[in-house]
């Protein structure tokens, strides 16, 4: 079922354009790669738009070809182009999501429909960062703009971003700015660029893109930096159709409830099993035929082809069975249910009290203490995974030293989750800034434990994030954290553990102080969906189909590594990722890729201001003659009143040293 | 001025000759004094050199000759040393101390002390009578080489069977110094020991029921063998912790016994601190016993233990707070059992039955925290945060103590239990829970329940049927702070420390039927007499730094196949990581290098593997000796199989290799 099926005979013939250059209002150019209809000039066609920073030349290039020809073949222009100060465009990128890269995209937007092998109608798709700038184009209301696939993205970027969960700040702040450091700092191709002009734009480049993750850790509250790009400020400025994508196991999927809950225009939601990837290549499986449901809302909202898809449910979302936990999973099985609308669903919500010996339905007045080593999190998986790496959560036995648990009777009957599930108490906190993390898993009957959702609160942003609040000291306060939204059955006969812990590393850093938490009147909301007829009389999405994806080379093999190392002697524990692609060379270019990749994360159990996260990366870039070379290490390390960040960089030619830089800053703690 | 001999030769029956190094205190040959004698196989020219003379040299300063001998095979003496406590060696042992008492210079009256196997024969010759040995003060070290030594441990194979064995193919495969052999002979006499060397740990795995072999060697076999002065040191976070508790019961003759916090180090350089002027007391031993000055030594309370207070977890204490106390004789009526019951994941005074039985299937990683049985108070060596293996064991927790309660001896826990395996083990920790929810591991015992009924004779389990085990836990002194807690923990597993059983076995226990008999101690007003800090000792270090030293003691996991790797390297050998070092006295440079590593997965007991690999070094001008042992053993259901080779080189020749390949069926271990 997995299988994707590739596909070499299209309604329409194919001809790519390999490389053009779109002009931007101040004369810098765009570069882009078109697959179009070889007759789009006698029958133009929408354009499907995918802008993003991450190279359509050998970055994006391994899905771009499984997706664009398809497109393409379906009687759309698939374009693909790299953002300002990336890729083979020129001029230089100073930042994710800003301003300057929304007013590119609508000129490019107003490009593209002026094009002779267009009909004027343009759809924006993208997963991740070109999810995230088609909602945020999508408010800008370009009139060419028909609709959206905005995938694994959020409406949020304080909420559900690699910055923030609930206040908190993710290490992904410092593992995603590092790897995002690595591309920005990469050189266009020569092949494109000119033998002549590549190692200026690469300079240009090196010399002003900078460590962005700077500017994020200087702002560390949620403030103007945060509120620009995130469409959930005003909803009501998204008007055209969006239809928001995510998976389980990705990071961004609270924001697909959120979308639907708020967007006022035609909007639908689909929810998979998936990590950070498209449906129809993700995994865990199963995967679907993605492609065809694209085309089916391509068609509906830039062709004006009544494919019904806007008739059916709102929001398709797929409920995971039970399974034993594995870092890794090939398949999650479950089943697809619908709701009509998310907003109008209302959940049943099932109310579990902990207590001095486990969780039952009868609130109970105990106090619970909290006080777990800076090491509680142990089990937890990456924040955001792509699924295809053993990265994900593994044995929530793995904390039981760590966090606080509290475990239900077996239950008397299945049930299954959709939804938030939230966690509240009345705290009291020992420290005017403290870090609240509760887990949600079940056991089944070997004792194994497997992670179902988890939420973590900054206690000082119990009230907003905007205007951080030091907690009082001796007084309890009202705490609400929100848990991700999950789709998960548990069976009749498994019992499930809410855990509780201060610390959830290498998740969320620390906090600044060792804190002592005090919980009264704990409950645990779940959110339980009755299971309906209706959902077994869901159509079946049709299998994964793709375009042929593109000839490769393998020179070495890749390679991957998660391990936690306790040092005895010191008593540190270091959870070390390291992942190589190994080299490989793209045959319809030429240029053979190799990329290392090295996430090194210490803590001392006892010791929250010895947090220290360190992010290496090797980018590698050759073909014939022309070598490039990318070495990148940044540093963050969570001191009590500083975040001390540390960067450098190395690019090199096959002539030597381009260009080094390093970067030295303390950042002032903010309530975080 | 002490007239140092660095080679006697001491002669044996059979002509062979034993090389000794000799500290004769000022007119010793005039004036002949008693001897003290140390008797072990780990070279008394080099790799015990330094702490010789740290201990030596006092001992002829109070007016003692005293000597250092290489047991035959060993070190500079001639011959082969086939085994550990083999019959010839204690046969030797009577012969030196013999021909000690015939010398000029000794008066007749012989003392023996050592640490660990020092210790051990010390007990094992002390129990042949010789007629001029009058007193022994074995450190660290047992009466019951079953109960208590590196090979089980509470009838269990222990890992340390395989390490040590593979720590002594490495001292086995080491040369006699040229310098003292001769030129001419130090090669055949390395040839000699290199040929007749085998890979102890499967020898010693030949035997794993409590057999004639580990009766040999033990005193407990007949206590009243012994009726000499002992005087026993020990402490708490070395091996060997309840043999003082045992020959306080049994030995007929006068006994002190002295237990502190040490780990396996003499208690002059004891550690974790504090220390005690180790080398004081012990000449105030000698002077009572050998040469009758009255020292009021005896006059004390016989049995002094370090009652040590609640510490947060910590591989590497460099101090043990706590107090001395004394006791008359044991048992104690200081001490009383106090029952707690394990009830429904609680413990305490009185039962509650009729909650459901608890069940546990431990992964095979549990017990990863543990440490080593035996520290050597190498950083990282004792039990870490025992919350790191929370997961893995059934939990039975008091109410945090209102008062701080004091406990001295051996707990015992009783536990009705049953196994879904014919062949499985039960591991129990006592843990000191602090309010802030660390965990301090205060002392554990092991129970292979295929001995229940015999340790002679095992005897597989019936799957499913409730049995009554002791698992005694091993003795201790430890004063429980206010407001903390006990907690038990029952296991399947207990790796690295143990040899997992060969399936994974789930464990189920009865609640409200269990018990653990806690030895508490009432609160006596203790006036101990005060113990001295060892004194400083002048002089210059002799030893010049070649080469710094370096470590790594980690566990690390492997979070995609979960995997988990215990890995105990040192550049510096088996007692810290001192790097490369030369003796300045005699010129020799020594550098050992040690690399242990044990792996296994969670879910899978035939999984474990444990390796070990070795780089030695001689080098004087133009002498230069490298070994290279390396070893490994692994397990099926039915076999263990050891796999271990040396290599030795002579300058730039290969001079020797010997590979050995055993696969050795499992009998209930």
């Amino acid at each position: 079922m997995d299988e994707i099926l590739i596909r070499t005979d299209f309604p329409r013939e194919v001809r790519e354009i390999e490389n053009t250059w779109i002009p931007m209002p101040d004369g810098t150019l765009l570069a882009a790669r078109i697959w179009l209809p070889k007759d789009a000039e006698e029958d133009p066609v929408p354009a499907i738009l995918e802008y993003l920073p991450y190279r359509k030349r050998d970055g994006t290039v391994e899905r771009d070809h499984l997706t664009h020809p398809y497109f393409a073949g379906f009687g759309y222009a698939g374009v693909r182009v790299d953002m300002r100060g990336t890729g083979d465009s020129e001029g230089v990128c100073l930042g994710e999501y800003l301003a300057q890269e929304q007013d590119d995209c609508l000129a490019v937007i107003a490009w593209l429909a002026e094009q002779p092998w267009c009909s004027g109608k343009v759809g924006m798709i993208g997963i991740s960062w070109g999810g995230f700038n088609g909602l945020q184009v999508a408010a800008r209301r370009p009139s060419a703009l028909g609709a959206v696939i905005s995938l694994c993205s959020t409406d949020d970027r304080y909420a559900d971003d690699i910055h923030f969960m609930g206040g908190c700040m993710l290490t992904d702040k410092l593992s995603w700015g590092a790897t995002a450091f690595s591309i920005a700092n990469t050189p266009p191709d020569p092949a494109i660029v000119g033998e002549g002009r590549w190692r200026d734009m690469w300079l240009e480049r090196l010399e002003n893109n900078g460590l962005w993750m700077l500017d994020w850790f200087r702002h560390q509250r949620r403030d103007a930096f945060y509120a620009h790009g995130s469409v959930c400020e005003d909803y009501s400025d998204i008007s055209i159709p969006v239809y928001m994508v995510g998976g389980w196991a990705d990071g961004y999927t609270n924001a697909i409830l959120r979308t639907l809950q708020h967007l006022p225009g035609p909007r639908k939601g689909l929810i998979g099993p998936w990590g950070h990837k498209y449906p129809h290549f993700a995994k865990p499986g199963p995967r679907i035929g993605f492609l065809q449901e694209c085309l089916r809302w391509w068609d509906q909202h830039l062709k004006c082809h009544s494919t019904g898809i806007m008739d059916e449910p709102e929001l398709r979302a797929w409920i995971q069975d039970p399974s034993p936990p594995a870092p890794h999973h090939q398949t999650r099985p479950g089943y697809w249910v619908a709701e009509p609308s998310w907003r109008d669903a209302a959940p049943q919500i099932w109310s579990l009290y902990p207590n001095a010996s486990g969780m039952s339905d009868e609130p109970d007045p105990s106090a619970l203490s909290i006080c777990s080593p800076e090491t509680a999190g142990a089990g937890s998986g990456v924040w955001c995974i792509y699924g295809l790496d053993p990265d994900g959560p593994l044995d929530q036995n793995t904390e039981a030293g760590l966090m606080t648990s509290f475990e239900t009777e077996p239950l008397q009957e299945d049930i299954a989750l959709l939804g938030f599930p939230h966690f509240r108490a009345e705290v009291e906190s020992s420290t005017a800034q403290a870090n609240l993390a509760a887990t949600l898993s079940s056991l089944d009957d070997e004792g194994r434990a497997t992670l179902i959702s988890y939420g973590v609160l900054n206690l000082a942003h119990r009230d907003g994030h905007s205007d951080p609040k030091p907690m009082p000291h001796g007084q309890p306060e009202t705490i609400s954290v929100q848990l991700n939204a999950c789709g998960q059955r548990i069976s009749k006969g498994q019992r499930l553990r809410l855990s509780l812990s201060s610390a959830y590393w290498p998740v969320i850093w620390p906090a600044q102080d060792r804190a002592k938490l005090t919980l009264t009147g704990a409950r645990l909301d779940l959110p339980v969906r009755a299971i309906r007829d209706s959902d077994r009389a869901l159509p079946e999405f049709p299998g994964p189909e793709s375009a042929t994806p593109m000839a490769t080379k393998t020179l070495t093999e890749g390679s991957f590594r998660r391990t936690r190392t306790i040092d005895q002697v010191t008593g540190v524990e270091t959870t070390e990722m390291h992942s190589a692609t190994g080299a490989e060379t793209h045959l319809h270019t030429g240029i053979t890729v190799d990329y290392e990749n090295t996430a090194t994360f210490s803590i001392h159990p006892g010791d929250p201001n010895s947090a220290t996260g360190l992010q290496r990366w090797r980018k590698s870039y050759a073909r014939g003659e022309w070598k490039a070379n990318l070495r990148t290490e940044v540093s963050v390390r969570a001191l009590a009143e500083v975040w001390r960040i540390e960067a450098s960089l190395t690019a090199e030619d096959k002539d030597g040293i381009v260009l080094r830089r390093q970067w030295s800053e303390d950042v002032a703690r903010d309530f975080v | 001025m002490t007239e140092v001999i660095e080679t006697v030769w001491i002669p044996m029956p059979d002509g062979t000759k034993l090389a000794a190094r000799l500290w004769l205190p000022d007119g010793a040959r005039s004036n002949p004094v008693p001897c003290i004698l140390e008797y072990i196989p780990y070279r008394r020219r080099d790799r015990t050199r330094m702490r010789d003379e740290a201990a030596h040299p006092l001992l002829a300063d109070a007016g003692y000759a005293a000597i250092r001998v290489d047991q035959r095979g060993s070190g500079d003496s001639d011959g082969v040393m086939l085994d550990e406590y083999a019959e010839v060696e204690t046969n030797d042992g009577v012969d030196v101390i013999a021909w000690i008492a015939e010398q000029s210079w000794c008066d007749g009256n012989v003392g023996m002390f050592g640490k660990s196997w020092g210790a051990y024969n010390s007990f094992q010759v002390a129990a042949r009578r010789p007629p001029a040995l009058k007193a022994i003060a074995p450190v660290m070290g047992t009466d019951d080489r079953w109960l208590e030594d590196i090979h089980f441990y509470g009838g269990v194979l222990a890992s340390d069977n395989f390490w040590w064995g593979s720590i002594m193919q490495l001292y086995n495969a080491m040369p006699p110094d040229p310098e003292i052999v001769g030129a001419d002979r130090w090669r055949d006499m390395w040839r000699e020991r290199l040929d007749a060397m085998s890979f102890w740990p499967a020898q010693w795995l030949q035997h794993q029921t409590r057999d004639e072999m580990w009766r040999r060697g033990s005193i407990s076999v007949n206590y009243e063998d012994i009726d000499i002065p002992v005087y026993f040191f020990g402490g708490w976070a070395d091996l060997f912790r309840d043999t003082p508790f045992r020959i306080a019961q049994k030995l007929k003759g006068p006994l002190k016994v002295l237990m502190g916090p040490w780990a396996h180090l003499y208690p002059h350089e004891g550690v974790p601190g504090p220390r005690m002027d180790f080398l004081g007391e012990l000449i105030r031993f000698w002077d009572h016993t050998l040469k009758g000055t009255d020292t009021g030594l005896m006059d004390e309370p016989p049995l002094r233990f370090y009652i040590q207070d609640s510490a947060p977890p910590s591989g590497s204490h460099k101090l043990r707070s706590g107090r001395w106390v004394e006791e008359q004789s044991w048992p104690s009526q200081n001490v009383s059992q106090t029952m707690l019951w394990l009830n429904d994941g609680t413990l305490e005074t009185s039962p509650v039955p009729g909650a459901p039985s608890m069940s546990v299937c431990s992964p095979q990683t549990f017990g990863s925290a543990g440490g080593d049985m035996c520290s050597f108070a190498i950083p990282g060596d004792m039990p870490g945060d025992c919350r790191i293996d929370a997961a893995g064991a059934l939990c039975f927790r008091t109410a945090p103590y209102d008062d701080a309660i004091d406990i001295l001896g051996q707990p015992l826990l009783r536990i009705r239990v049953a196994s879904d395996q014919e062949q499985a083990f039960v591991a129990a920790l006592l843990i000191d829970e602090a309010p802030n929810g660390t965990q301090t591991l205060i002392t554990r015992g092991f129970a292979n329940l295929m001995h229940r009924s015999s340790e002679t004779s095992p005897e597989p389990v019936i799957p499913g049927e409730m049995m009554e085990i002791d698992v005694p836990l091993h003795g201790i002194g430890y004063r429980l702070a206010r407001g903390h807690r006990f907690l038990v923990q029952v296991a399947s597993a207990y790796w690295p420390i143990l040899w997992p059983a060969p399936r994974p076995v789930t464990l189920t226990m009865e609640t409200g039927t269990s018990t653990l008999a806690l030895p508490v101690r009432r609160d006596v007003q203790d006036a101990p007499r005060p113990l001295p800090e060892p004194a400083k000792r002048p002089g210059k270090r002799a030893v010049t730094k070649i080469r710094d030293g370096s470590m790594d003691r980690s566990l690390r996991t492997d979070l995609a196949t979960g995997e988990v790797t215990a890995r105990f390297f040192l550049d510096g050998g088996v007692f810290g990581p001192v790097g490369r070092l030369r003796l300045d006295d005699i010129g020799t440079e020594l550098g050992d290098v040690s690399d242990r590593i044990y792996r296994i997965r969670a879910d899978d007991p035939l999984s474990c593997q444990a390796s070990m690999h070795q780089h030695s070094v001689f080098e004087r001008q133009d002498w230069r000796v490298a070994i290279k042992t390396s070893s490994e053993m692994t397990a099926t259901e039915t076999e263990f199989h050891l796999k271990a080779s040396v290599t030795c080189w002579d300058g730039e020749d290969q001079f020797h290799h010997v590979d050995w390949d055993h696969v050795i069926p499992r009998n209930g271990m």
